[in-house]
């Protein structure tokens, strides 16, 4: 009967590193998704370059831009603060994140209705 | 005794009381000339497991490289034969195919008997494998590497029995896409070059055990695709490759894992 | 060096009937003690000595294109969005605040900027897209198999710096 318990690895030396549960939603459909919205970006953002003042189109692209974003970023912190190493400060920063790119959204919204839009600023801008 | 016999125990005894010193007009003649001295330094990590409170420093040895063979193998070894006994490393073969003496020479993950001693003035620095656990000097804890090989069952798993009974059969085809492959000595240099390995180490598998999980799904012979697959469905194990590409870049046999793993992120898209 | 003299002996007859009736007179003698651990013990031993070992250093692994390409990638992309970001939720709270956000103030702020400063703003935003644009191509394509080998990934790489240095001038000529 073993008193202390092998530390530094999960079992004991002869043991297989463990796999957590089989999620789809985590794995591949997750990273498929990803490659399509950012091979998606590609034509959105040819098509702005392109056409005159569109609202719609204006707002596929920010939300695809607001959603590889929040992709990006979120692959940022599984890499760097994981809550698994990270107990308070990986939980913080995910719900943070969750919370900002829900206020982007809001924001996106906001500047795309009442405003002229993602494509008319940098237009605009870049010629001021 | 006969002539010969006699003539042979004559020269016998001549050699054996011949002083060491003596030598024919031949050897004196075509002795090559004596190689100039290059000294080379070399840095080497050092940390001793018997003094823990010291901490790991590096080391500077001088090896003159025209009395040393032509690996960074040879050069450590003759600094643990002539100068410092206590220098631990591991090696085997001599001829990089064991994997043993896998570690960091000049910032690149490399076996020690295959890299050639750059021969200019510059110190030659020697770290053990980036990130890993140190048992002492250049020599990494290997266990979660193992663990983690053990853990994609690198075997052959046959839905059946073949049908002659005597060997599953594969096509020159199909045992063509093991090239490259199979030829892994698990030496570690690539999953130790992976920033990715390097942050996440207990839950993502590296390049080295992943590429060995796509070789037996790639097995045209194996029956268990499926659940290999589905093992592999979840945000570490697989997807903390980002395509960084130190591996293929390291890979001290010219492998090539990064293709491997895009192949099977592939497979996995399509499962 | 003794080591070696005896094993000479050893080779001619007297000494060789010596050693066996007697090795200690030949062989030299060292104490050696040894120490019974129970598996219990061996394992706490184990886990101590786990706990006191160092990881070796990885900040000494050569700057390689495949390194710092990737991470040049992770970090234009993180920064553009980061940009984004603060540009919308700015627009939602600063006017909350009193400060005005809208796209005419934008703009006219920015107008109002000296020469350098517009130069520099377009180029801070142009060569980060090129590059994070252009390398997301690579991307896409090394998952689509393309370009994995290393002389190809690596042509890839340098296509795509020189692409983005072409691209960053070619926006701010616009």
């Amino acid at each position: 009967m073993a008193a202390t318990a092998y530390k530094h690895v999960q079992g004991t030396v002869n043991d297989p590193t463990p796999f957590p549960a089989p999620n789809k939603a985590h794995g591949s459909y997750h990273w498929t998704f990803e490659r399509l919205l950012s091979a998606s970006l590609v034509p959105l953002v040819g098509a702005t370059a392109v056409s005159s003042v569109n609202p719609i189109l204006d707002g596929i692209l920010s939300v695809a831009i607001v959603a590889h974003s929040h992709m990006g970023f979120d692959q940022i912190l599984i890499d760097y603060l994981h809550p698994r190493n990270w107990p308070i400060l990986g939980p913080i920063a995910k719900w943070t994140l969750r919370v900002v790119t829900g206020t982007v959204l809001v924001g996106v919204y906001q500047f795309n209705t009442n405003d002229i839009g993602i494509t008319e600023l940098i237009k605009k801008g870049w010629k001021a | 005794m006969s002539l010969p016999t006699l003539l042979s125990s004559a020269s016998f005894a001549l050699k054996r009381t011949a002083p060491k010193s003596f030598r024919t007009l031949a050897t004196a003649v075509n002795t090559p000339p004596a190689k100039p001295e290059q000294i080379k330094k070399f840095q080497i990590y050092r940390w001793n497991p018997d003094k823990p409170a010291e901490k790991p420093h590096l080391q500077t040895y001088s090896i003159d490289l025209s009395k040393c063979g032509p690996m960074v193998l040879d050069a450590i070894l003759k600094i643990k034969n002539e100068l410092d006994p206590t220098l631990t490393f591991r090696r085997s073969c001599r001829e990089g195919i064991c994997g043993s003496c896998a570690m960091n020479i000049d910032g690149v993950n490399t076996l020690a008997c295959l890299k050639r001693i750059e021969k200019d003035e510059k110190d030659m620095k020697i770290y053990p494998l980036p990130h890993m656990y140190i048992i002492k000097d250049l020599v990494p804890d290997m266990t979660q590497f193992y663990k983690q090989y053990k853990s994609i069952e690198p075997y052959l798993q046959a839905e059946k029995a073949p049908e002659d009974g005597r060997e599953h059969l594969q096509s020159r085809e199909d045992r063509k896409k093991l090239d490259g492959m199979y030829e892994c000595i698990l030496c570690a240099c690539c999953s130790t070059s992976c920033p990715s390995y390097w942050w996440n180490q207990d839950e993502y598998l590296g390049p080295a055990v992943l590429m060995q999980a796509y070789r037996w799904i790639a097995d045209s012979r194996d029956g268990k695709t499926a659940e290999r697959l589905s093992k592999l469905q979840n945000p570490f194990s697989v997807y903390r490759c980002h395509t960084i590409f130190n591996c293929t870049k390291t890979c001290p046999k010219g492998l090539n894992p990064a293709k491997a793993i895009a192949s099977l992120k592939m497979e996995l898209s399509q499962a | 060096m003794s080591l070696q003299n005896s094993s000479r002996q050893l080779l001619r007859g007297q000494a060789l009937r010596r050693s066996i009736l007697r090795p200690s007179a030949v062989l030299p003698s060292r104490d050696i003690t040894t120490q019974s651990l129970t598996p219990e013990q061996n394992l706490e031993l184990l886990n101590h000595q786990r706990s006191l070992r160092p990881n070796s250093p990885w900040h000494i692994y050569q700057p390689q294109l495949t390194s710092i390409s990737s991470l040049a990638n992770r970090a234009t992309g993180a920064g553009l969005s980061a940009a984004f970001y603060a540009l919308f939720v700015g627009h939602l709270v600063a006017p909350a605040v009193g400060i005005p956000f809208d796209s005419a103030t934008l703009v006219q702020t920015f107008a109002e900027f000296p020469e350098w400063a517009k130069l520099g703003t377009k180029a801070l935003i142009a060569g980060p897209a090129s590059y994070h644009t252009l390398n997301g191509l690579r991307h896409l394509s090394w998952d689509t198999g393309r370009f994995m080998e290393l002389k190809t990934s690596y042509a890839a790489g340098y296509a795509v710096m020189g692409a983005t240095v072409v691209s960053t001038i070619g926006l701010l000529s616009l």
